[in-house]
């Protein structure tokens, strides 16, 4: 899934960004963690990995037949996740 | 204390001397341990608690860190220097509970290569706690952690929320850590290979098939150029000259020697104490223990696991696991016991059911493969082959099953992925002595006790009666003789064994192959059934080992009479595959119906 999103100030747009769900992220791009579309314990296994609002990550791999997916977080670990749990997080990339 | 994967372990070995399992993978230590040692005359008592990532547990290894908490007089955190930022979630949430905490800044050396700068008189400023920079691998800066051990100081924490904890992590983070802008290094480019599909799959098998060959060059190789040639050599003439001592046929020669064959005396036919006994662990099973612990020990420290485990998820989803649960299916190939203790790792009750389920019925550990490669390998290294694909099928078809009846279904993988390190030799090797020396003191006394039991049971007539009872129904349904009822009761005392029962009985390559798959299905051994009780709960092992008696009746039944002749044999093998094609719908089905 994918959304542009634009931030205005008065009439100019300041910021063009959009959200991606982390599955639909291409490997090899970067993005912010911007949101986070489950429960409070997905919220709490992800916090305490490290994984959070306004992190900085890159996506390292994809693995094949939705298989999971590894990122690496700045200055931070490498972390492996299951295809159903990355399309709950939304990170923003662009500008 | 501390996150998994920092180095506890290492430590507590080092400063109690207790051998400790320590891995370069997340979730190694499942239960505390506790070593004893001396300091400046007095006892400490020292406790390795699991590592955990909050005191807030997610699962059940856990759990224990957490309870452990309140039995120390002192708390040593040990915190990976390389990754502080997260490392200090948990340190601030020890800090809160109001407890003496000294902190063990670990991997001190790693931050140099890194180009990450600590200030460490900022870090102390800002915890108020001592922080000690130590490297757990050479043992540097233990020595000064020792000297804090009467260290009591309590800090007043005050409680925060987890935001507010990360916006104070935050602000330390600014003031103590500077980090060199990073470019990507080659090792890391290398590392991501490992990660990626089209290179990670091809890498994956080139490492399995190294691991099995260099199993099987060492297990093979201290077979012929060790042990056989000292059994058959002087142990054997030894023997012989006790066993003229003795007299054939009186009570200590039955007892200790067994039976001659054609007057001399055969290892895995005689079944005395000393002949068969002392042959079956320390000739046919212990080159293939310290071979294979050597070869994963090497894995383990490496950090490659979890890399096997992003690549193998979706498999595992099939059977309602996830890829982390192939560790526990490695750790089965060596024995099942540390395979059902680290099952407890996993995400939920469900998940522990199927992977101990899964575990205890399909993986044969190495005493049983080291007697299978034995008697079956005797016919050609291909039918040993038959045996795990048979086993491997089975796997499958129960673990569909499984996913499909049992409700729920499996959570999503999530772990950290180490960086992938060259293991340090003297921790390998000393993993394995304590592997090794484990084996021996768990195989040898139940060995014992089992030709023990056999001879015992014999004299009594009761294999007998036994065989007389059920023998026939053995007959029809696996075409096995009946006497191999009495190599299937002594497996439940040890698996090793029972194959070596079946060597007298002269079975058929066929035979052979269906009772070794048998052996493997049925029952888990007595050490294996103890754990999984205590795991699993007594109304879940039931449903355990029921699974395990029908899946073996079933197996059995089909390898008898499916694969009679070729003709049968590729209509056995459809079925099969229309089984599993029929099953996988359904789970699939089944997960559809749950996510909508």
């Amino acid at each position: 899934m994918r959304m542009n999103i634009n931030i205005y100030s008065g009439d100019d747009v300041i910021v063009k960004a959009q959200i991606v769900s982390l599955s639909s992220l291409k490997a090899g791009e970067s993005g912010i963690v911007y949101d986070f579309k489950g429960g409070e314990n997905l919220l709490k296994k992800l916090d305490s990995l490290g994984i959070r609002k306004g992190k900085k990550i890159k996506k390292v791999s994809d693995m094949v037949l939705r298989g999971p997916i590894t990122i690496q977080i700045e200055n931070s670990s490498r972390i492996a996740i299951g295809r159903g749990m990355a399309e709950k997080i939304m990170v923003k990339i662009g500008n | 204390m501390g996150n998994p994967n920092v180095g506890k372990s290492v430590i507590f070995s080092r400063l109690t001397g207790t051998s400790v399992t320590s891995s370069n993978y997340a979730g190694t230590t499942v239960e505390y341990k506790k070593g004893l040692f001396k300091h400046d005359g007095k006892n400490v008592e020292l406790i390795d608690v699991p590592g955990t990532y909050t005191l807030d547990p997610t699962n059940k290894a856990e759990e224990v860190a957490v309870e452990m908490l309140r039995e120390g007089d002192l708390v040593f955190n040990v915190v990976d220097a390389t990754n502080l930022e997260r490392n200090l979630n948990l340190t601030l949430q020890l800090l809160e509970q109001n407890i003496p905490v000294v902190i063990l800044l670990n991997m001190w050396d790693e931050t140099h290569h890194q180009g990450i700068n600590i200030d460490l008189d900022k870090l102390r400023e800002e915890l108020q706690v001592p922080v000690i920079p130590t490297v757990a691998t050479t043992g540097n800066g233990l020595k000064k952690a020792l000297e804090y051990l009467d260290y009591r100081e309590i800090k007043e924490f005050k409680q925060r929320t987890s935001e507010e904890r990360w916006v104070e992590i935050g602000h330390i983070i600014n003031d103590v850590q500077q980090i060199e802008p990073k470019h990507h290094s080659t090792k890391e480019i290398m590392e991501e290979y490992t990660l990626k599909p089209w290179t990670g799959i091809p890498i994956a098998a080139v490492v399995l098939y190294l691991t099995f060959m260099v199993i099987r060059f060492i297990g093979e190789g201290i077979i012929n150029y060790i042990a056989n040639p000292f059994f058959t050599g002087p142990y054997q003439r030894l023997l012989m000259r006790f066993s003229q001592f003795l007299t054939e046929g009186s009570f200590l020669h039955d007892l200790l020697i067994g039976q001659l064959v054609n007057g001399q005396i055969d290892f895995e036919q005689s079944f005395g104490l000393l002949t068969t006994g002392i042959f079956i662990p320390f000739a046919a099973v212990l080159p293939y223990i310290i071979s294979f612990y050597f070869v994963l020990s090497l894995l383990e420290d490496s950090g490659y696991l979890p890399r096997l485990a992003v690549l193998v998820d979706n498999v595992m989803h099939k059977v309602g696991l996830h890829g982390f649960s192939i560790i526990p299916m490695i750790l089965g190939f060596g024995c099942n016991v540390p395979a059902a203790l680290a099952a407890r790792n996993l995400d939920s009750k469900r998940e522990q059911f199927i992977a101990s389920t899964l575990m205890s019925i399909s993986i044969p550990c190495m005493a049983q493969t080291a007697m299978i490669i034995g008697l079956v390998g005797a016919f050609g290294g291909i039918y040993v082959f038959f045996v795990f694909a048979a086993l491997f099928i089975v796997w499958i078809i129960v673990g569909l099953l499984l996913n499909y009846f049992l409700p729920g279904y499996s959570s999503d993988l999530l772990i950290e992925i180490p960086t992938l390190r060259l293991p340090l030799l003297d921790i390998v090797f000393k993993k394995l002595w304590m592997r090794i020396t484990n084996f021996l003191k768990e195989a040898i006394p139940f060995v014992l006790l089992g030709v023990l039991a056999v001879n015992a049971l014999y004299a009594l007539g009761f294999f007998n009666f036994l065989t007389r009872m059920i023998g026939p129904l053995f007959s029809v349904l696996f075409g096995l003789p009946k006497d191999v009822i009495s190599a299937l009761l002594m497996g439940f005392l040890r698996k090793d064994l029972a194959m070596g029962m079946l060597a007298p009985l002269d079975l058929t390559l066929k035979q052979l192959i269906i009772a070794s798959t048998i052996l493997t299905v049925y029952f888990p051994c007595v050490a294996t059934f103890i754990i999984l009780f205590r795991e699993l709960g007594l109304k879940n092992m039931v449903k355990s080992a029921s699974i395990m008696v029908v899946t073996a009746v079933s197996v059995g039944t089909i390898l008898n009479l499916g694969f009679n002749s070729i003709f049968t044999a590729v209509i056995t093998m459809s079925l099969i595959f229309i089984v599993i094609y029929i099953l996988y719908r359904l789970t699939s089905a089944k997960y559809k119906r749950i996510m909508e």
